[in-house]
């Protein structure tokens, strides 16, 4: 068994423990009645007390100033120490001290609760945090990823020896995140539940309380993330999904080269995400059978929407399951015709929709401009051989 | 060579041996705050003061010697319970404590760790390699095998979601679908227990009925069967033919049951509206999600819950319509049940900010009528009566015992006075006993007897009202057996001549035979009036001029509903306790029943 193989049974292993430990209930909680017969002072209780409303609006300020000099990191510093120290501040800031919430993640649930509810109002805070991060996205591409989201921020900090994950695993496990986006959706806009901060990974972490099978399932991901870049981010995030589409648009993003890349290919291996594009030859047409492919993926798009949605809607849970279903068959359907034709790039160049603008690999192209505070970049490279025989 | 120097940093070596060495110090360190924190938390399980196996010895043997009259060591028991519970809980908050402190001690040795093997990687780093491959974009045939593993890949996740998908439903197709096709036996409407204290309001059925006089729970002692119920409520059950139905709730789902009455099986289940917890829905515990009791007719089956959502489903299980009323606000959450009319589902909504009677068509849902009275908060369900002016429904409430029109909710007469504050406990119905409506005020520990005559002057419209020595039990809603109206008190039974309102009898037990008065009505039947208490105890007396108790049976555990008489022969009872339902039937096998 090769070496590749070995990272993938391990890979495949982590993901099975983590979503048992994800799927596993509670074995206890730490809640019981108080005692009414001593003077016994109560602890303080696991999850966050109220805030005023004048620290929600110190969130906001400090959400909106960390996104603007995340996003100037990413543009115009590109630097990777400071989006390290900024991933570091985010942390200790939106997570142990905040205690990781409110986050942009969990406010899609308020946000599609509003929307099915005219009698919820939701929080005006709640809202600008749902909004800055798809507004800077939707300009600057995926800065709050790189270094403002506690959640990707821990993962990123324990991200030590990075496994590429083949493109085929990849692109299987991207599906999730759309399942989990459809299912948290539908569940707040029906009341049901909010799953996205029952099953938050992180936060018990943050708040130094959880129940045991969130703790192992957290401790799961980190472990994970020590190989596997931002396991959480890639294969499970909701919100990382509209990130997605939005960054794909998004009117500017962070370029490996600033300048013409030379295809030095240094650049290739520095991506622990997967998120590099790599030159592909330009075919002088697509080939015949891309196209009957392409043609018959678009053709039978309805009819996997349509599948998908009547098994959601044979789950039970009605109209929401009906439109999870067909929006998790959309995301496949979507997925398979962009996997249908392959496309030309001459290029090394982020994938706009991937690409967290962690900046690791700006470091290693040679055709950076010249910064004040060169700590970011590596100079020309000279090779040991090279040095050796000067 | 004027290249600048890479940053290899052979001559960072021995910083990077220290990063090493850090790095595993502090991994060393986490590993072992790991393994003490998983001892810690481990033991925890073992001693948790909910779950602490002497505690619950004790309390057994406390609630025997109660049992058994022996006060003071009882006494002497609750203080042993008193102490072990606070050394239990002092051990828990320790534990507590030490593991905060192991937490912030894994903290900080993680990052220590992860940080020193980042810089002992970072000064470890060779210089980026040029690969030995040349560089130039990839042929795009290679590109085009890689899609096509990945186009598989992401159609065999879509395979395997739909596989789950069809095995989940596969494996979760409705019961109701097997139970639709069983044949549905003819009922006669006037002798089912159809709604919250007997189809009349009145605690009985119509005609003959022989309810079992003896059992026992604990030992199955005339227990036909016994099922467990997934959600808890305070509500009764209400009974149409062979269905039983019972609805249940809590902060995560709102359902109402199904179930056989011939072997309690699970007929069919479904949900109600939103998760309750988002709600803001006021509960003091976890039943009283589902406090109102369900009601039931010939063509469908209605619910309400503490929210303020209510449902109506065909006797197969089949949805017909549900409506968000909104979150009715008050002390202790939302009781009232639901009663029926001509067509019409009648709820009484008191609370601090409404006090609506509000009529629901039954067939779709809609609002019939809706009408505010002058009154406060209330948890007591309406009284359908017809006179022979034509069908009022009555309620009452802090503030007054009002009247409408079944027709169009106009409000026919008041009186007023009924006691209490807003968190007082107005819950007891008014009863109908030979023309007269008896209602009780609480507050006063007052019985009146009401002409609901509404051309009668208002003045004259309290036949008789009468303060009573012994204290009633607020919360119960009294029965009769046309002459007599039978109350519980506090501490005792009290018997009352209808016509009059002079006390016949009135009886406190002592000595062995402690009664205490819980949250439920007492229902009559075959004669006999049988009286739930706090305890988990249905005391059997007979009805007459004289006080006479013929058994009081334990069922095991302590319960709040309202019981239930049903059977062709109206010779069994049902008892719902917060997670149970209970069939009672004199010569039952045993507690045998069962979940399917």
């Amino acid at each position: 068994m090769n070496r590749r193989a070995w990272m993938m049974c391990v890979f495949t292993g982590a993901m099975m423990l983590t979503l048992w430990c994800c799927a596993s209930i509670a074995s206890a909680e730490e809640r019981f009645p108080p005692p009414d017969f001593t003077s016994h002072q109560l602890p303080s209780p696991g999850n966050p007390n109220p805030v005023g409303a004048v620290w929600s609006y110190v969130d906001v300020a400090v959400l909106i100033a960390a996104l603007s000099i995340a996003s100037w990191i990413v543009l115009k510093r590109r630097s990777r120490n400071m989006m390290f120290a900024m991933t570091v501040f985010s942390v200790a800031y939106f997570g142990f001290y905040r205690e990781g919430c409110v986050c942009p993640i969990g406010a899609i649930q308020n946000v599609s609760m509003a929307l099915a509810d005219v009698s919820y109002a939701i929080p005006i805070t709640i809202l600008l945090f749902f909004l800055a991060p798809l507004v800077f996205t939707l300009l600057f591409g995926r800065a709050f990823c790189a270094g403002v989201c506690p959640l990707g921020a821990i993962q990123d900090l324990v991200l030590i020896r990075p496994i590429k994950v083949p493109g085929a695993v990849e692109q299987a496990l991207g599906v999730l995140p759309y399942l989990y986006l459809g299912a948290a959706v539908a569940l707040a806009a029906s009341g049901s539940a909010f799953i996205i901060c029952e099953y938050d990974p992180f936060v018990g972490f943050f708040r130094f309380s959880a129940e045991l099978s969130m703790i192992i399932f957290g401790g799961s991901l980190l472990v994970i993330g020590m190989f596997i870049g931002r396991p959480y981010c890639r294969f499970l995030c909701p919100y990382g999904v509209i990130l997605r589409q939005l960054s794909r648009v998004s009117s500017q993003h962070m370029n490996i080269a600033p300048g013409k890349c030379i295809q030095c290919r240094l650049c290739e291996s520095t991506c622990p995400f997967g998120a590099i594009d790599e030159p592909v030859e330009a075919p002088a047409m697509p080939t015949a059978g891309s196209r009957r492919r392409a043609v018959a993926l678009v053709v039978m798009l309805p009819v996997i929407v349509g599948g998908a949605a009547l098994l959601g809607a044979g789950l039970g849970f009605g109209l929401g399951g009906t439109l999870v279903g067909g929006f998790v068959g959309l995301a496949i359907g979507g997925r398979l015709i962009r996997l249908a034709m392959p496309r030309s790039h001459d290029e090394y160049n982020a994938n706009r929709a991937a690409c967290y603008s962690c900046l690791r690999c700006v470091p290693a192209c040679p055709k950076q401009p010249a910064l004040e505070d060169d700590d970011a970049v590596v100079p020309l490279p000279v090779y040991p051989s090279t040095e050796a025989k000067s | 060579m004027t290249t600048a120097v890479p940053r290899s940093y052979p001559q960072w070596a021995p910083w990077r041996v220290v990063a090493i060495g850090v790095a595993i110090a502090a991994g060393l360190i986490a590993v072992i705050t790991l393994l003490v924190m998983s001892y810690s938390y481990y033991q925890r399980t073992v001693y948790t003061p909910l779950d602490h196996a002497r505690i619950a010895e004790l309390r057994q043997t406390h609630l025997d010697k109660l049992d058994a009259g022996e006060m003071d060591a009882a006494d002497e028991i609750s203080e042993t319970i008193r102490q072990i519970d606070l050394d239990v809980r002092t051990a828990f908050f320790a534990h507590q404590q030490r593991m905060h402190i192991g937490a912030w001690l894994m903290l900080i040795s993680v990052a220590v760790c992860v940080g020193a093997i980042k810089l002992a990687r970072k000064l470890g780093q060779q210089a980026p390699m040029p690969p030995e491959i040349p560089p130039g974009a990839r042929p795009i045939e290679r590109i085009a095998r890689e899609m096509a593993t990945a186009r598989w890949s992401v159609a065999a996740v879509g395979l395997l979601l739909a596989g789950l998908c069809g095995g989940w439903i596969t494996a979760n197709l409705p019961p109701s679908t097997g139970a639709s096709s069983e044949p549905t036996a003819p009922v006669d409407p006037a002798r089912q227990w159809t709604r919250y204290h007997g189809p009349t309001g009145d605690g009985a059925i119509s005609g003959e009925s022989n309810p079992p006089i003896q059992w026992d729970g604990k030992a199955g002692a005339n227990i036909a069967w016994v099922v467990p119920l997934e959600l808890p409520g305070h509500s009764s059950p209400v009974v149409w033919g062979d269905r039983v139905f019972v609805s249940g709730g809590s902060k995560q789902a709102q359902k109402l049951m199904c179930l056989s009455l011939s072997d309690g099986h699970l007929l069919w289940e479904q949900t109600v509206g939103k998760a309750p917890g988002t709600r803001n829905v006021t509960a003091y515990d976890e039943s009283v999600f589902a406090a109102p009791t369900p009601t039931v007719d010939t063509d469908r089956v209605y619910v309400l819950y503490a929210s303020g959502d209510a449902a109506a489903f065909t006797h197969d299980g089949k949805p017909v319509w549900s409506i968000e009323l909104g979150v009715p606000v008050n002390s202790y959450g939302h009781a009232s049940s639901p009663v029926l009319t001509d067509g019409l589902l009648v709820l009484q909504f008191d609370g601090e900010k409404a006090h609506d009677l509000i009529a629901l068509d039954t067939a779709t849902g809609k609002e019939a009528w809706r009408t505010d009275r002058p009154v406060k908060a209330s948890w007591s369900t309406p009284t359908v009566i017809d006179t022979p002016t034509g069908r009022q429904i009555v309620t009452i409430s802090i503030d007054g015992v009002v009247s409408v029109d079944a027709a169009d909710g106009k409000v026919l007469w008041r009186v007023p006075g009924i006691g209490g504050d807003a968190d007082g406990a107005v819950a007891a119905a008014p009863i109908y006993v030979g023309g007269q409506l008896i209602a009780m005020d609480p507050y006063m520990n007052e019985l009146m007897a009401i002409n609901p005559d509404p051309a009668v002057d208002d003045a004259q419209r309290v036949v008789w009202k009468h303060e009573y020595e012994p204290e009633f039990a607020s919360l119960a809603t009294p029965v009769t057996d046309g002459q007599r109206v039978y109350l519980i008190g506090a501490y005792g039974f009290v018997c009352i001549e209808a016509a009059t309102g002079k006390q016949v009898w009135m009886h406190e037990p002592e000595g062995d035979e402690v009664y205490s008065a819980g949250m439920n009505s007492a229902v009559l039947g075959g004669g006999r009036w049988y009286v739930p208490d706090g305890q988990g105890k249905i005391w059997v007396l007979a009805t007459g001029d004289k006080y006479q108790l013929l058994a009081a049976n334990p069922l095991g555990e302590a319960f709040t509903s309202t019981p239930a008489i049903t059977g062709a022969a109206g010779d069994r009872l049902l008892i719902r306790t917060p997670k149970k339902l209970y069939c009672i039937a004199t010569d039952a096998a045993g507690a045998a029943g069962g979940q399917p």
